[in-house]
């Protein structure tokens, strides 16, 4: 009888307890690395919101500063088994990561959560969603993205004769333009037209405004060192290099160091720059700068940009995935449409964009180009990619190597690479 | 002319006011890094990117520096850098010399070869120990304490170091040591009534040095710490980078404040470096 | 061992206990994992594949690896030398009998206070070719200064701008230069050296301890550089200013090759045991220990 009693009683106190375990807040925390103040905030509030309305989780931030070494943190975290739940990561290294085993397969877990993968991946721009995607299924969930365009110094453009509401449209036009605006006195140059590959002027952009194909995804195979167009793109910039001399430029941008912006002090006509510019000439140019924003110019007059952007991602070992999948729904598409409000940051989910132009109408040119924006090849080596396209880029202009040489070799390490993490025999 | 160089004394004045010519054209160059802090910090923001740059911006935002207290919570910050560093520093003067008489005062078997041991543990780049040693901290459950960042200065405090000192400890004549064996004190008692007392000038060197490591160290508390709330100063810094757009002339207050216990601290420990110098290297 | 031998062994082993204790601790499985990763195919996360030699053999074939190693000994031939002058030429100023000497003490030591990243505009501005201030002080005399960031200098410029940090070798210098005994000076003045026979023969004895502190922490420090080259160049202009370690974090975390990048740093540790052990083994000749029995 006692035991029955006692047994009865157990039952009766795992029962009365049952329902306070089931409905326990389940705690996951989310670390991100936007240390500017307005990005910051406006994610903590999307945060805040989303715990007042799921009250059975609660979202911890944890901001991480630091640009490249916050990887470090995070790859040393996971390999412990202590990583986050919820990770803000390059978009353009989700590929990378996913086939390294860092992330988990988020699909799955929205999946299992009862979302419909199709309809939400609907919400989307295209190219967002083929950089979270790895091996045909999503790894992350995109975040926000950016585009490039050229900048350009109307004062400057009246001072050299030229017309300011024209700026060049092809590559040839671009020439002629930076060639009259500049100038040069005894062997120091006061005003450069344009530096090509100075800040956003990548690999990519040139190579992309030339018509060129830096990866054919069906063959698995980088195309960059053989594409005629590629080559040409090295070769344009290496004739900027030769007719001013590199050791000349670099001591023109060396006037400046990393803190003082040539265009901003009306030393560079144009340069190539993020739709995020925008906000630092608002904040640091002087009051009467006057300065426009175009296309970058390519071969043939077509449009012609590329984006990037972050992303959410869930690492490996994360203790509630299916909590931060969650999460991770609310923030990239609500949370995401008020960081576009707050911060002018493009957003990659559509509904996005009308309330950003509302917010901010002169975004209107970069939320065009969304349309024919590139993103970047979507590889296992992304990084890699970027690094050795770098490396090549800087062979070419120091004269090392020709444009055919080193974007050859560069291609071959890069494939081998792709191979090996593909897991393709030689 | 000639005859200023006759007399000594004049001699003197002369060399005196030459080294006081060449202090400060040195000086000037060692001052440059300090000043661009300063005046950046007082720049407003339009100011930032002119060219060229403004030495003497004018007039001063002190604005920066209040942004820069509310950027992150400073003061709370503050203290923990305060933690980590006194913390660390306890630590070192405790373990550090004592590491160092063992490689120094006492002959025994096996002390160089601990002591090669001890120097090889510096050469491998911490890039690829961190994440086993990471797991080890795990282990111990210390992830997201100050444990990782504090404890290894009990424990010797390094390498560099404990060589520093025991360099230090080598030039003291073993002659003091062996007297007072002779009158029959203890190895721990020669350290602490023979050796410590003469070693000021080295124990100075391993405070200001761990004192600079611990109150700049960004690695070691980035990877260790997962609450905001337990963020050094060092942290607090590199959150004024960003990939849109920097504040220069809020990120300078905020390392202008950062450094000032810096400079507190070794205003008012130097003179353990130099007391006693009578007279110098070269000349007087 | 004899009783006293053991007595003193055990004793010794109790002063560096602290030490030992966190050596076995902390560090021992860290040098051995990686040692163990060195040979595997290892991103961090996940399993690790036994591949052999095979990342040393890429590292001989990788014409970046070599580079960078070339780089980093380069880099390591110019800082120990430059900065061993340089500490101990700032080391004999701050020792000199000025009124305001605290002040030049202070100041030289300030730029290993402020953080890095302050340095980098001051850096380029400094050793910009036509407004920088290197070049208008060569000009003084008659000299035209070269591209200083350029591919051919770049390495000897981050060797100069490094001296900025030389204020923590004068330190040492200074403490060293503190602890000689007066009475050496003095009665070698009453013997009548010359002021370069009392340095040479006196001070320069008298702190070889400490340049042998120096020796050894400059040349490990210098073939780990990371920081400078990082922050002023990021290793351009075309890899020439990219050092080892540089490139080997670049492996272990941006592109998740963490076997290689072990493989690396125990090339690196090798090279460092090489050199500490040929300091080492030359000490006998010039360091002086005062007051040691021989």
């Amino acid at each position: 009888m006692k035991k029955l009693v006692l047994s009865l009683l157990i039952v009766f106190l795992l029962i009365s307890i049952l329902p306070i375990y089931g409905q326990k807040t389940v705690e996951i925390t989310f670390w991100h690395n936007m240390s500017r103040e307005v990005d910051k905030k406006s994610i903590e509030e999307s945060v805040e919101k989303f715990n007042k309305t799921h009250p059975y989780i609660r979202v911890k931030v944890l901001l991480v500063p630091g640009a490249e070494t916050e990887i470090t943190k995070l790859m040393t975290a996971v390999a412990a088994g202590t990583g986050p739940d919820v990770y803000y990561l390059d978009r353009f290294t989700v590929a990378q990561r996913a086939n390294e085993g860092v992330l988990e397969c988020v699909e799955d877990w929205l999946v299992k959560a009862g979302v419909d993968v199709k309809k939400l991946k609907a919400q989307f721009f295209d190219f967002a969603i083929q950089e979270a995607t790895f091996k045909g299924k999503l790894y992350a969930l995109p975040w926000d993205t950016d585009d490039r365009v050229l900048y350009y110094n109307k004062k400057l453009f009246k001072e050299a004769g030229l017309d300011p509401t024209k700026p060049p449209k092809t590559i040839a036009e671009l020439d002629a333009v930076a060639d009259k605006l500049t100038k040069i006195k005894g062997n120091v140059i006061e005003v450069f037209g344009i530096i090509p590959w100075y800040s956003q002027g990548w690999h990519y952009t040139w190579g992309w405004a030339f018509g060129g194909e830096f990866y054919n995804e069906r063959l698995q195979r980088f195309t960059f060192g053989t594409d005629k167009r590629i080559i040409d793109s090295y070769k344009w910039q290496k004739k900027y290099a030769d007719k001013y001399g590199m050791a000349t430029i670099g001591a023109f941008l060396g006037m400046f160091g990393p803190e003082v912006d040539p265009f901003i002090a009306g030393k560079l006509a144009m340069k190539v720059d993020g739709n995020w510019y925008l906000a630092n000439l608002r904040a640091f140019a002087p009051k009467d700068f006057e300065y426009g924003i175009a296309y970058i110019p390519s071969i043939d007059g077509r449009l012609t940009t590329w984006a990037g952007g972050w992303s959410l991602a869930i690492p490996k070992g994360a203790k509630n995935p299916k909590e931060a999948a969650e999460f991770m729904m609310y923030m990239a598409t609500e949370g995401q449409i008020k960081y576009a409000i707050d911060t002018a940051h493009l957003p990659t989910v559509k509904a996005g964009v009308p309330e950003l132009l509302k917010a901010d109408p002169e975004q209107k040119l970069f939320a065009d180009l969304l349309a024919v924006a590139k993103c970047r090849p979507v590889v296992p080596v992304g990084a890699l990619v970027w690094d050795k396209l770098t490396e090549a880029r800087d062979y070419v202009l120091y004269g090392q190597k020709t444009a055919e040489k080193a974007l050859a070799d560069a291609q071959k390490e890069c494939q081998e690479a792709l191979d090996k993490a593909l897991g393709k025999k030689k | 002319m000639l005859e200023l160089f006759k007399s000594k004394e004049k001699r003197a004045f002369l060399f005196r006011n030459l080294v006081r010519l060449i202090l400060i054209f040195i000086t000037f160059i060692y001052i440059l890094p300090f000043i661009w802090m300063l005046s950046t910090s007082f720049k407003a923001d339009r100011e930032l990117y002119l060219f060229p740059p403004k030495w003497f911006p004018w007039p001063l935002v002190w604005e920066n520096y209040n942004k820069a207290l509310q950027r992150f919570p400073f003061f709370k910050y503050l203290r923990n850098s305060v933690i980590i560093t006194g913390g660390s520093l306890l630590g070192v003067l405790i373990s550090c010399p004592l590491v160092a008489y063992g490689f120094s005062k006492i002959r025994w078997k096996g002390r160089d070869f601990f002591f090669y041991l001890m120097l090889s543990t510096m050469m491998l780049p911490g890039a690829v120990t961190i994440i086993p040693t990471f797991m080890i901290f795990k282990t111990l459950g210390w992830i997201n304490t100050y444990l990782p960042l504090i404890v290894p200065s009990f424990l010797g405090g390094g390498a560099g170091l404990i060589f520093l000192v025991r360099q230090f400890f080598n030039t003291i004549p073993d002659d003091l040591v062996d007297a007072a064996r002779v009158d029959g004190a203890g190895d721990l008692q020669i350290y602490l009534r023979v050796i410590l007392p003469l070693a000021k000038p080295v124990l100075f060197l391993i405070s200001l040095f761990t004192f600079l490591g611990a109150w700049n160290n960004y690695f070691g508390p980035l990877i260790y710490l997962t609450d905001e709330s337990k963020y050094p100063l060092a942290l607090g810094l590199p959150t004024f980078f960003s990939l849109y757009g920097t504040y220069w002339n809020q990120m300078m207050a905020c390392a202008t404040m950062t450094v000032i216990p810096t400079i507190i601290f070794f205003v008012i420990a130097q003179r353990y470096l130099i007391e006693g110098i009578k007279i110098t290297g070269i000349k007087e | 061992m004899t009783k006293i031998e053991r007595k003193e062994f055990i004793k010794g082993l109790l002063f560096i206990s602290p030490w030992l204790i966190g050596f076995l601790v902390f560090t021992v499985y860290p040098i051995f994992a990686s040692l163990y990763m060195s040979f595997t195919e290892y991103s961090v996360v996940g399993a690790s594949k036994w591949i052999g030699l095979a990342n040393y053999k890429k590292l001989i074939t990788d014409f970046l690896s070599l580079k960078a190693i070339s780089n980093t000994l380069y880099y390591a031939a110019g800082l120990v030398p430059v900065g061993l002058i340089v500490g101990l030429v700032l080391a004999i100023l701050l020792v000199q009998p000025l009124k305001e000497i605290l002040f030049y003490r202070t100041t030289i030591y300030f730029p290993s206070i402020v953080p890095a990243f302050a340095f980098a505009t001051i850096g380029v501005w400094f050793f910009n070719p036509y407004i920088g201030f290197m070049n208008n002080l060569l000009k003084i005399f008659g000299i035209q200064g070269p591209f200083w960031l350029s591919e051919q200098w770049v390495k000897r410029t981050i060797i100069l701008m490094a001296q900025w940090g030389a204020g923590g070798t004068a330190l040492i210098y200074m403490a060293a230069i503190r602890d000689i005994p007066r009475e050496l000076y003095e009665s070698a003045e009453l013997d009548g050296a010359s002021a370069w026979q009392r340095f040479w023969h006196i001070t320069v004895p008298m702190i070889s301890p400490a340049t042998l502190y120096y020796l050894v922490i400059a040349t490990l420090g210098a073939l780990q550089i990371f920081d400078l080259p990082n922050i002023m160049t990021g290793g351009g202009p075309a890899n020439s200013s990219l050092s080892f370690v540089m490139y080997l974090y670049q492996n272990a975390f941006r592109y998740g090759y963490m076997g290689y990048a072990a493989s690396m740093a125990w090339i690196l540790f090798v090279i460092s045991f090489i050199l500490t052990m040929l300091i080492f083994g030359t000490t006998r000749y010039w360091v002086f220990y005062y007051g040691a029995r021989r």
